[in-house]
């Protein structure tokens, strides 16, 4: 027996397709034939007509058929299926035998060649011998046909050669040999197909027809058989729904056959065949339900049918062959198209075939312990005459005996043992570990993870069965973390202890150490004398000594071993091993904690290494050294192991070098920080702990930065999340879960003992030379060094700021746009203890707002800390935030000349501009001076003086200035004429003498100019007396390029009296003036109206007496006569009347300008 | 009458894991490992909808050849796994529910435990369920966990006692709160008769 008796045969598991042969086709020599016969194999695919061809010679030789039986009474069948049976007819029995002849209807020797072509057919007729074979003929012509009916030879030569040969019409066919010979060979299949069919149906009615004459007592296995039979010849019919439904009720009857021992490997062998048909036409009729719910039958059924308890595997070896069938076959149909789901997937079916073999492999191992000297038995009982058996599924040495009673006993034993020393020879591993790879790349399609680690522990420990180390060390390493990561520690135990044999085995040292050190951690589940045998074996392994096997191993396999482990320690070198922890939990777990966040560089920088073992004995570390980002330190956290003479004193366990299990060890560091780190991260990169010493071997652990292994992120959350109080701990222990890991801190410059003071008179005013006074005192024992000064605007800020404020160490001028906003690192020397020092800065902002000022002062200092002398820099800040504001508020306004505001000018004629500077500032300010700069349009009426020189004004006070202006005339200006500027010199009251005074340059609004045809002006006293004559001049000027008719009336008025003309019209030449004196006489005391003069012009009746009253007085104040008038009255004249002229426009504001100078 | 039995943490390692035949224990710890495949297919395919109206248990896991998995997760994605004989048919779907139910309810007791820090492996003498029942009268039959207490994880040095609990004013504060526990004196004060 082949080794793989347990596969389903070849014919059972292909797809069963009709089988035609074509004989007389020479298709070695006979090129026409060739092409035929390609055309016939060719692009077979799925559009055409399931056959399966074949070419034969003429006068071949078919399988015999056996005489029919007329009576079954007395026949009594020797096993179920014959092992020859569906290949017979898959391969050999044809349904359909095609003669090919190259014969054309117009043939010169018909008759010659009709009769040899029907001793052909004779021939073929005779060889298939009484079988139900059709057999047609394929006439090979060289000329296209006629349409039919149309050659009348062609149908009477036709008929004459049927006749000749015995066939029917519809068996004779003529394949021209033309263009279109693949569409002439397509039609063919498609005929060819049809005969088949009617063969494999007379077939199924012929084993029909049996049936009745079969009783349920001796032929209960024909029963099977020919349900069998109908179903295969159903399938080879290609009518599948039918074959499946026969295949059913064949597998129904398999199961009512009557089982023993003898013959269940038969009935199993059969419903296993039967199975697999039905389960892969239910995957064809694209119902994988069916399939699967057929296959749990199955296997329910099965599963308790073992048979011979000596030969059990044999039914473990078939349970798994089952489940990889079935593996197959839903791989193959997902392969078509159907969707597995995670819980239904071949994977399944591949990991219980694994399952299956693997209870083969234990079974096999204990049936077929035979000791060694037991030989083969001789002659071999699997041996049968033929080669091969009868029937499926039966014993070689008792074929065809369906007794149940063992004839012949020690036959039987024979043939067992030959089964047993065979199943000894397989290579079981082999089978499990590929089933196991199977369902592993199953798992993978369809999202199961964890199942695929599972499969890969069990392929890596059938690896190490099978001693295969290296592939089982590989395996198991890759789904550790898996398990790992997920916390499940028993199944990482159990993995861990699997991968130790192996390295032990192999004497492979790296991962040996990594291994026991994760066993002897927390993560590990092992018992505490498993503990202490792989920590002697670790200690051993230090000392450069061979370990201790491990349980349970193969013994040849630890004697190789122990070879390898004495070839390691001969072997000098490369014995130190570096094994970062950070993926695994080693038993030694470590945390660094730096006791600040962040030291003053002044001070020692300190932490702690807690170090704790879990391990069930002490140990003891040879070295532990700590690495940081700035490797410098590096060389001052080294903790080393002290000479040998040390060691020896020393008591082991008090040691500092030795970790007692359960206990935290707590080491601490000290270094000076480097004054280039101020204001940098001191951070400890890894921590190295060294095991054993380099003399043996040495195995240094290395932690990632301050330490942490793959389980203490979730411990240290737990241990976050956990609200149980603490038993009390002596004084210098602590819970190890309350340690937190620090492993960074900064290094953060020296406290600066000094004091910085500004002194200042907020708010600033804009463009002021603001006044900023600085004071550093020194507070430091020592003297101070390279003080040094920045100040300024705060950087960070509105970069508007930047330019609009600027800074100066001189308040003597004035800065500008040159000047920064920051002035960095003025020097200022050194200080000695208590010592003072002040500087003043000036500030000058452009726009109002408040400002980040900073002041920065920094020096260096001499400092011994540990002992070493350091130069520390120092620095000292202060910001100020100062409001800017607008000094004073300006106000503009044009008046008329009698004070009246005015929306507008008059050409030619005077007006007032008046200024009102009033104070915002909270600061008493001096205006030095002022003055007002005209533009080139406006004329001044009389000097430009400035009358508020020297003025100083309070908060809320305002001082006014006045200026008597004319504006030629210029025509119609768009948007008014410009009046020109108004500079203001000022500075603070309280500013010191040699402070600049800030000139303020304002621009007056522009004015709106308009034309007037006549201008009046009058020449008036600024009083009068009762009954004192009262001169009046009125001056009517013309001020158009016409000339001018005017009508002057005067209206009387009851407290004057007067002389002039009352009504006149004249007229006025361009340019010219026209004087009108009058003469009036006040009757009455007071403030009283004149008689008012109305102007009519002409030209111009727009302008009206409204407009006049603008320019001419309307009332004057009229003083009753008194002494001193009386003796004025003595010196009458002109003179008095020059005198009140010169002061005509001045008297109304000069009471206000004495207000405001006050 | 279920062979395993496992409490499973959100973060996927167990909690607690019982299963009759101790010799095989190994086994059964994988089959709940590799069961939280379909747990975790499972909680991902329910999404975040519907978090209030969300069955809690997820129906069988696993057909395995001899066992049957069957799986249940809190709101507080704590998963439940229970190992069935696959011979055993007189466990229905139904049985199961109220198994995991009671199971539930042990658990939320074993929250309610102010000794119990959550995360913790659970570490009792007394199993939240009996994993098998060798009596006849229903599985349950032969449970009595007599007092909450018992439930307390046994290495923990804490007395069981009025004195060493005074700093705990209130167990009702330290539930968990997303953990379906009906707040009120009355279902969790006597959970025998819940069983």
């Amino acid at each position: 027996m082949s080794p793989t008796q347990w596969d389903l045969p070849v014919e059972l598991c292909c797809r069963p397709m009709a089988f035609v042969t074509l004989t007389g086709l020479d298709v070695v020599y006979n090129a026409v034939h060739r092409a035929v016969w390609d055309a016939f194999c060719a692009n077979r695919r799925a559009d055409r007509v399931p056959i399966s061809f074949k070419v034969l010679p003429g006068d071949h030789e078919y399988p015999k058929c056996r005489p029919k039986r007329t009576s079954y009474e007395w026949y009594i069948p020797k096993g179920i299926l014959k092992t020859g049976w569906m290949n017979k007819h898959l391969n050999l029995v044809p349904a359909l035998v095609v003669v090919f002849y190259e014969l054309d209807w117009d043939e010169p020797q018909w008759k010659e060649k009709q009769s040899e072509c029907a001793t052909r057919v004779e021939i073929v007729r005779q060889s298939l011998q009484g079988r139900n074979t059709k057999v047609a003929v394929v006439l090979i012509q060289k000329k296209t046909p006629l349409p039919p009916g149309e050659d009348v030879i062609a149908s009477e030569r036709a008929a004459a050669l049927c006749n000749a040969c015995e066939l029917s019409g519809k068996s004779l066919f003529v394949l021209p040999h033309t263009d279109h010979l693949v569409g002439y060979i397509i039609r063919l299949e498609n005929a060819f197909y049809e005969h088949a069919q009617t063969y494999y149906y007379t077939e199924i009615r012929r084993v029909k027809s049996h049936k009745e004459f079969l009783n349920k007592t001796t032929h209960q296995l024909l029963f099977v058989r020919h349900q069998f039979k109908i179903a295969f010849f159903s399938e080879l019919k290609q009518d599948t729904q039918n074959a499946l439904k026969n295949y059913r009720t064949a597998y129904n009857l398999v199961h009512e056959l009557r089982a023993h021992e003898t013959n269940i490997l038969e009935i199993k062998t059969m419903a296993g065949f039967i199975n697999y048909k039905i389960c892969r036409l239910c995957f064809q009729h694209n119902t994988p339900l069916d399939a699967i719910a057929q296959f749990r039958k199955h296997i329910d059924l099965c599963k308790k049918k073992i048979g011979s308890a000596e030969l059990s595997f044999e039914h473990a070896a078939w349970m798994s062959k089952q489940f990889q069938a079935f593996g197959d076959l839903f791989d193959e149909a997902i392969k078509l198209g159907l969707t597995a789901i995670q819980t239904q997937n071949p994977g399944f079916y591949y990991q219980q075939a694994a399952y299956y073999a693997q209870e083969r492999k234990q079974l096999a191992k204990s049936l077929c312990n035979h000791e060694a000297s037991i030989m083969y038995p001789n002659p071999d009982p699997l041996e049968t005459q033929t080669g091969v058996l009868d029937f499926y599924g039966q014993r070689s040495w008792r074929q065809g005996i369906l007794s149940f009673d063992l004839s012949d006993p020690e036959k039987e034993k024979v043939g067992v043992l030959a089964i047993q020393l065979k199943e000894r020879n397989v290579a079981h591993s082999e089978i499990i570990i590929t089933l196991l790879s199977n369902a592993v790349a199953q798992f993978k399609k369809y999202k199961c993870p964890r199942m695929k680690s599972h499969l890969m522990v069990q392929m890596g420990e059938e690896y190490y069965y099978a001693k295969d180390y290296t592939k089982a060390l590989k395996l198991l390493d890759y789904v550790m973390c898996d398990y790992r990561s997920e916390g499940w520690w028993t199944l990482l135990t159990s993995i861990l202890t699997t991968a130790l044999k192996c390295s032990y085995l192999m004497a492979q040292l790296k991962d040996y150490i990594t291994y026991s050190l994760e066993l002897l951690g927390r993560a590990s589940t092992l018992k505490d004398d498993q503990k202490s045998r792989i920590e002697k074996n670790l200690i051993n392994v230090l000392m450069n000594e061979s370990p201790d096997p491990e349980p349970d191993c193969d013994i040849f396999a630890v004697k190789t071993a122990q070879k390898l482990w004495a070839d390691r320690i001969s072997l000098a070198g490369s014995n130190i091993f570096t094994i970062g922890v950070q993926d695994f939990v080693p038993f030694v777990q470590c945390k660094a904690k730096f006791h600040a966040p962040s030291f003053h560089v002044d001070v020692p920088v300190e932490f702690d290494i807690y170090l704790k073992a879990d391990c069930p004995h002490p140990i003891r570390f040879s070295k532990l050294c700590v690495s940081f980002n700035n490797q410098e330190y590096n060389q001052f956290c080294v903790i080393e192991e002290a000479s040998k003479a040390n060691e020896v004193l020393e008591n082991p366990t008090q040691g500092k070098m030795c970790l007692v299990p359960g206990k935290t060890r707590k080491l601490l560091f000290k270094f000076v920080a480097k004054t280039e780190d101020v204001g940098k991260k001191i951070e400890i990169t890894s921590v190295d702990l060294a095991l054993g010493n380099e003399t043996g071997r040495c195995v240094v652990l290395n932690w990632q930065g301050g330490g942490g292994d793959a389980a203490s992120s979730q411990e240290a959350l737990q241990a976050a999340r956990s609200f149980k109080r603490r038993p009390k701990l002596p004084d210098n222990e602590v819970h190890w879960d309350s340690i937190i890991i620090q492993a960074s801190t900064m290094i953060i410059s020296r406290v600066p003992n000094i004091s910085v003071h500004l002194r200042h008179e907020p708010p600033a005013l804009t463009n002021e030379m603001y006044c900023l006074v600085v004071t550093v005192q020194s507070h430091e024992k020592t003297q101070i060094r390279d003080v040094k000064l920045t100040a300024g605007l705060k950087p960070g800020q509105d970069a508007n700021l930047t330019q609009k404020t600027h800074v100066t160490l001189h308040g003597t001028e004035l800065c500008d746009e040159s000047y920064p906003a920051l002035l960095t690192d003025i020097p200022v020397g050194d200080l000695h203890p208590g010592e003072q020092l002040e500087k003043m800065l000036y500030v000058r902002c452009g726009t109002v707002g408040s400002r980040m000022f900073l002041v920065y002062v920094s020096y260096l200092i001499n400092i011994t800390a540990e002992e070493k002398e350091i130069v520390c820099k120092c620095h000292k800040d202060e910001t100020v935030t100062i409001e800017t504001v607008f000094p004073f508020d300006v106000a503009v306004k044009f008046v008329s000349t009698k004070f009246e505001h005015l929306e507008r000018v008059y050409a030619d004629i005077p007006f007032l501009l008046m200024t009102d500077l009033l104070s915002a500032s909270p600061w008493a300010l001096t205006v030095v001076s002022s003055e007002l700069q005209l533009a080139p349009s406006m004329t001044t009426v009389d000097q430009l003086e400035s009358q508020v020189d020297n003025v100083v004004l309070q908060t809320g006070e305002s001082a006014s200035e006045c200026f008597c202006l004319r504006c030629p005339s210029l025509g119609n200006v768009e948007g008014g004429v410009a009046t020109g500027h108004y500079i203001i010199s000022w500075k603070r009251t309280s500013a010191m003498e040699n402070i600049p005074v800030i000139r303020t340059v304002i621009t007056l609004p522009h004015v709106i100019v308009e034309n007037i045809p006549l201008h009046v002006n009058a020449d008036l006293p600024s009083f009068g007396r009762v009954r004192e004559s009262l001169p009046v001049k009125y001056h009517l000027q013309n001020k158009t390029d016409f000339v001018q008719d005017v009508e002057i009336s005067v209206e009387p008025s009851d407290a004057f009296m007067f002389s002039g003309l009352k009504q006149i019209r004249l007229r006025i030449l361009p340019g010219t003036e026209q004087e009108m004196l009058y003469n009036f006489y006040p009757l009455m005391a007071g403030y009283q109206q004149l008689p008012s003069l109305n102007i009519n012009l002409l030209r111009f009746p727009n302008f009206t007496n409204q407009l006049l009253r603008r320019f001419i007085p309307t009332s004057i104040f009229v003083k009753l006569l008194g002494r001193l008038r009386q003796e004025n009255c003595l010196n009458p004249g002109g003179g008095a009347c020059s005198e009140w002229r010169l002061r005509h426009c001045t008297p109304a504001w000069a009471t206000e300008q004495d207000s405001v100078s006050k | 009458m279920a062979v395993c039995i496992a409490v499973i943490a959100k973060e996927n390692y167990p909690l607690y894991i019982r299963s009759t035949p101790t010799e095989n224990e190994l086994k059964f710890h994988y089959m709940v490992h590799t069961s939280l495949d379909v747990v975790d297919e499972k909680i991902s395919a329910m999404g975040k909808a519907l978090v209030d109206q969300r069955e809690l248990y997820l129906g069988l896991l696993y057909p395995t050849e001899d066992y049957k998995v069957y799986g249940y997760v809190t709101n507080s994605k704590v998963k439940f796994v229970m190992v069935v004989d696959s011979s055993n048919t007189a466990l229905r779907d139904n049985e199961i529910r109220s198994m995991f139910r009671k199971l539930h309810n042990s658990y939320t007791d074993v929250m309610c435990n102010p000794f119990y820090n959550p995360g913790d492996r659970i570490q009792s003498r007394w199993a939240l369920l009996p994993v098998s029942a060798s009596s006849p009268g229903g599985p349950y039959s032969r449970v009595r966990i007599q007092s909450r207490w018992a439930l307390l994880p046994v290495s923990d040095p804490v007395q069981v006692g009025p004195t060493s609990c005074v700093r705990i004013q209130s167990r009702w504060a330290l539930l968990p709160v997303s953990d379906p526990v009906q707040v009120g004196p009355t279902p969790v004060s006597d959970p025998v008769q819940g069983l």
